[in-house]
């Protein structure tokens, strides 16, 4: 979906659907199956496939002791699949625009810049991580408990310097908060369709349970 | 003594074509910021994942210097940091220009005397493959000026030069250059030189003006434009 | 374009220094203060004594373009668009209106088709060239370029000479290519602090020939 405002809405109500009943959950599935590029849509199939190995054996352990354990895991696999969806058709860049238009141009973007730089800031540790420890490998240290001092002061220090690098660099720009934006969203028809019949799971599994 | 290479780097999404053979001497490689070099360096020091063949012939030790120095601080003083690579801090802090400030905190020291620090710690080290990855980034003229005279004094020993540098430069063996993920070596000095479309601006004016210098330090261009003009 | 009086503040010491208006490029050996003093002139120090004014008032006040020497590691935004507009955007320029001078700017710098990109998947000299579009989209009064080039090839640090380094900017920048120094209108030389020689990039390098400050191209016939 290109509008993340509608995936966000989308991701919410299939969830609830699924939530609510079990035809819900059936529907939801079913949403997901059809429109969604399905498993090639997990970011981490490994990491999904171990949170679904636990909900299944919470499933199994509740069942045997007289739970509701299968409805529970049919009710959690949709969910699951949805937000492993949802988090791997985002980008990175949406979030300034969607938190702008939930939150204003004022709190909202000082929330968006700062998930923004939060991001970045990430990515950057990564990069020092992997150059540090080839730092370390050239001189023939191996990465061990007791050179992971030397190597977190290093990554904490050169993470410091950066902060104020960029503290800097915000001043410069005239930063004091907020800041004059319009978001821009582009919505296509799939993506109205989908939510559409996104809408209609909870609804369906509303009048299910009745 | 001899490097030779026939492998793919990959370092991320990106991957690098290398196949080159490096005997004793200076090998300049030159390429866009971004372009290859750092992958390059770090696959020939050992640091990153390949597909393919490397070999080294005769080489005893091999050390590299990373284009940002501040990854290579392990210790809290500078002393300790001399230590860590396994030298005495009296031998090499007046060559680093640091004299006396072995107590000193190595976070505290400005990048550029970083870098003289390390790079003073890997020319001590004397290994038989040296990998210097943008020696001369964030030194002043005069520092690198000694980097190449280190670099010069490195006889009969491989020293891999990765760098853009564009006015301070030693003198070399061989040029290579990479571009568009490609390795191209463009073989020994001074017939090389022609072909070398990274040159710094000094040496191409040298060319446009008919000289043929011998090899790429500006000296060499200054004596072959004398001759030249008789 | 710069005044500077009785300056004292951490190395520095400048009792009296005024540049008109164009290009001046700072130079000297590491550890002299010229980060120090660009830091100064753009507004993220102030002095402990003395007085900094760009165009007349105190540099907080007036509009500052800066760009450091690792522009790849202090992208704030993950679109080239946002980091462009980031400074017209905290100024809280109307959007029509920044809209316009964010594709001015990269219009200008020839690289219009960066817009639609991310700073991820850009390479290292087109990295620099939007930390300095980003610096130019508000017209600033002053541009500050903290030694840019030191991490260009040859072909960024020509676009950054030919385009945000034209005749007609107002701009300081601190470099370790001489080459690049000697095409400012103004030159400082700074050693401990200092500023031991200034003038025009001839009177300057005159009296730096022989050293390896002298621009490299110089020594040949020109």
């Amino acid at each position: 979906m290109r509008d993340p405002r509608l995936r966000i809405f989308s991701t919410i109500l299939l969830s609830a659907g699924a939530f609510i009943s079990p035809a819900g959950a059936v529907a939801a599935l079913l949403w997901w199956l059809l429109f969604t590029p399905r498993l090639k849509a997990v970011p981490h199939p490994r990491m999904l496939s171990g949170v679904v190995l636990m909900i299944t054996a919470t499933a199994i352990v509740s069942e045997l002791t007289g739970g509701l354990g299968l409805l529970y895991l049919l009710r959690m696999v949709p969910i699951l699949l949805i937000a492993a969806w949802a988090f791997s058709d985002r980008q990175e860049s949406e979030l300034l625009d969607v938190s702008v238009w939930m939150m204003g141009k004022r709190i909202g973007f000082d929330i968006g810049l700062m998930a923004e730089m939060g991001l970045q800031g990430l990515r950057l540790i990564n990069q020092d991580i992997v150059q540090v420890r080839q730092a370390m490998e050239i001189k023939g240290m191996r990465p061990s408990v007791r050179n992971l001092v030397p190597m977190a002061a290093n990554i904490v220090i050169n993470q410091l310097r950066r902060t104020e690098e960029t503290a800097k660099l915000l001043t410069v720009r005239g930063y004091s908060s907020g800041g004059e934006i319009e978001p821009h969203f582009v919505t296509e028809r799939r993506d109205i369709m989908l939510a559409s019949l996104a809408l209609a799971v909870p609804l369906l599994s509303f009048f299910a349970i009745w | 003594m001899r490097a030779e290479m026939d492998l793919v780097a990959r370092q991320e999404a990106f991957s690098l074509r290398c196949r080159a053979s490096y005997g004793p001497g200076v090998h300049l490689v030159s390429g866009a910021i971004g372009g290859g070099k750092t992958t390059m360096a770090l696959a020939m020091a050992g640091l990153l994942p390949f597909d393919g063949d490397m070999r080294f012939e005769g080489l005893a030790s091999k050390a590299m210097s990373l284009q940002f120095p501040e990854y290579h601080v392990t210790a809290a003083s500078v002393d300790d940091e001399v230590r860590s690579w396994g030298l005495d801090p009296g031998e090499v802090l007046p060559r680093a220009g640091l004299s006396g400030r072995g107590a000193v905190d190595p976070f505290k020291l400005s990048r550029g005397q970083l870098k003289r620090l390390n790079l003073a710690c890997v020319f001590a080290l004397d290994p038989d493959l040296l990998i210097l990855d943008e020696p001369f980034s964030s030194l002043d003229c005069r520092a690198k000026a000694k980097v190449c005279k280190a670099i010069a004094s490195r006889e009969g020993k491989i020293t891999m030069l990765f760098s853009h540098e564009r006015a301070s430069l030693p003198r070399v063996s061989t040029l290579s250059q990479i571009s568009e993920a490609r390795l191209e070596c463009l073989g020994a000095v001074p017939d090389a030189i022609p072909r070398w479309a990274g040159a710094p601006p000094y040496l191409r004016r040298a060319l446009e003006l008919g000289a043929e210098p011998r090899n790429i330090t500006m000296d060499d261009v200054e004596e072959a434009l004398c001759a030249t003009r008789g | 374009m710069i005044r500077i009086e009785g300056l004292k503040h951490h190395i520095l010491d400048i009792p009296s220094l005024a540049a008109g208006e164009g290009r001046v490029a700072v130079i000297g050996p590491n550890g002299a203060g010229k980060t120090t003093l660009l830091e100064l002139l753009s507004g993220m120090d102030r002095p402990r004594e003395g007085k900094v004014e760009v165009m007349g008032r105190r540099p907080e006040l007036a509009t500052i373009g800066w760009v450091g020497e690792f522009p790849d590691r202090t992208m704030l935004f993950s679109r080239v668009y946002d980091e462009v507009a980031s400074s017209l955007r905290f100024l809280k320029v109307p959007v029509e209106v920044a809209d316009r001078l964010v594709r001015e700017t990269m219009g200008m710098l020839g690289r219009p088709d960066l817009l639609l990109r991310g700073t991820r998947e850009i390479s290292g000299g087109e990295k620099a060239l939007v930390a300095t579009a980003a610096a130019l989209a508000p017209s600033p009064d002053l541009l500050v370029l903290d030694e840019v080039d030191s991490h260009l090839d040859e072909e960024g640090s020509r676009l950054i000479r030919e385009t945000v380094l034209a005749p007609d900017r107002r701009a300081v920048y601190c470099t370790q290519d001489m080459d690049h120094a000697a095409a400012a209108d103004l030159v400082l030389y700074i050693e401990k602090g200092r500023v031991t020689i200034q003038g025009t990039p001839e009177e300057v390098f005159a009296s730096l020939e022989g050293s390896c400050f002298y621009p490299s191209m110089w020594r040949l016939p020109r």
